[in-house]
């Protein structure tokens, strides 16, 4: 064998060694981690409250969540900040929130994040609450976020 | 025989060396840099983190009802009184972020401050829902978040003092919910001597050491 054929064939045996292994991509459900997930603990008799945190996206698609319920609310929306020409901050619901592909989402007070309405029950500091987010591909996520005093 | 050729000077005998010219411009910047913090400096002598008020903005009075020793009584602010600084919110009880979040990190920034400090600065809730914001509930809601005070203030009353702080607010109808109000967001620090000193956009708030800096020095030069 001449000699560019077999450091062909050997260039060729590293680039396969060297590839990291196939991503498990479930397509439409591409699997979304969550970091310092929260929800913000308010007192007994009030009944709306935030869910904040960071939503990763490893998947090369963007993932356009449209949904989102919670077992510990009647009502659980996707929100949006926004401030009016008159300086009013408040909150929007809105369609959807997406988490970029490769990318992140902050859910946070200042941007988009999940407020949950109608707690069916007094909110314990430390407890988890469960939220199930929806993508429109039909995916669904679930995650625990705990009751944090801010 | 020639004489070895000197390389011919790039730039005419005329023209300025180039690093004069840099020299000029970064001076010429340092001096509009240096004009621009003078002025101020002269506009607010200590550099807030917040946005400061001119000197002498005199803070306004004004009167509802709050929970003060267990029991619902009339509650008159009036700004300075008692040798106290407040940090004035306007907000509601069924705000699901911003509001818990203000008072959370208000109550912070006051705790970083030296013990006696902390006595002289009060916190004050003012409801931008009347309807629903009962001076028990505001009691209950300031209270799970530190200490301060939550005051109802009736309409029209409410209206006239939120004019004067410069708050807006609106009542938004969330579908099948309960409604929401979207309002101003600042929180004002009224000194010992009832003037305004500086506001903090909600946004600010998170950094708690600037806002305890601000606090500080309010607090020791009123």
């Amino acid at each position: 064998m001449p000699v560019p054929a077999r450091l062909f064939i050997l260039l060729l045996a590293l680039l396969t060694a060297c590839r990291p292994a196939p991503q498990a991509q479930a397509g439409p459900t591409a699997t979304l981690t969550v970091e310092a997930a929260r929800v913000v603990a308010v007192p007994p008799g009030v009944e709306e409250t935030s869910v904040f945190g960071t939503l990763r996206n490893p998947g090369g698609r963007p993932l356009r969540l449209t949904g989102v319920e919670s077992p510990a609310a009647d009502h659980a929306m996707l929100m949006v900040t926004r401030t009016d020409a008159q300086g009013r901050t408040g909150m929007q619901m809105t369609d959807a929130l997406t988490v970029p592909a490769g990318g992140e989402l902050v859910l946070s007070d200042t941007g988009d994040h999940i407020m949950l309405m109608g707690l069916r029950a007094p909110l314990r500091e430390g407890e988890p609450v469960a939220l199930t987010l929806t993508d429109d591909a039909g995916g669904t996520h679930t995650l625990q976020a705990p009751v944090v005093k801010p | 025989m020639t004489a070895p050729a000197h390389p011919a000077d790039p730039a005419g005998p005329a023209t300025r060396p180039w690093y004069v010219s840099a020299g000029l411009a970064l001076a010429a910047v340092a001096l509009l840099l240096g004009l621009a913090w003078g002025a101020a400096r002269l506009r607010s002598p200590y550099p807030f983190y917040g946005t400061a008020y001119p000197a002498g903005t005199q803070a306004a009075p004004f009167q509802g009802v709050a929970v003060q020793g267990g029991a619902a009584r009339p509650f008159a602010f009036t700004p300075g009184a008692g040798g106290q600084a407040t940090a004035l919110f306007f907000g509601f009880t069924h705000c699901a972020s911003i509001c818990p979040l203000s008072l959370s990190y208000l109550n912070k920034a006051r705790a970083l401050l030296p013990a006696e400090l902390q006595a002289k600065l009060q916190i004050v809730l003012v409801s931008v829902d009347p309807a629903r914001d009962t001076p028990a509930r505001l009691n209950d809601y300031v209270s799970y978040f530190g200490s301060g005070t939550g005051v109802r203030v009736p309409e029209p009353a409410l209206t006239q003092v939120a004019r004067a702080y410069g708050v807006a607010y609106q009542k938004a109808e969330v579908q099948g919910a309960a409604y929401q109000i979207n309002h101003t967001t600042a929180t004002y620090l009224i000194d010992a001597r009832g003037h305004l000193r500086v506001l903090w956009d909600y946004t600010q708030l998170p950094q708690v050491e600037r806002v305890k800096a601000d606090l500080q020095y309010v607090l020791e030069t009123p």
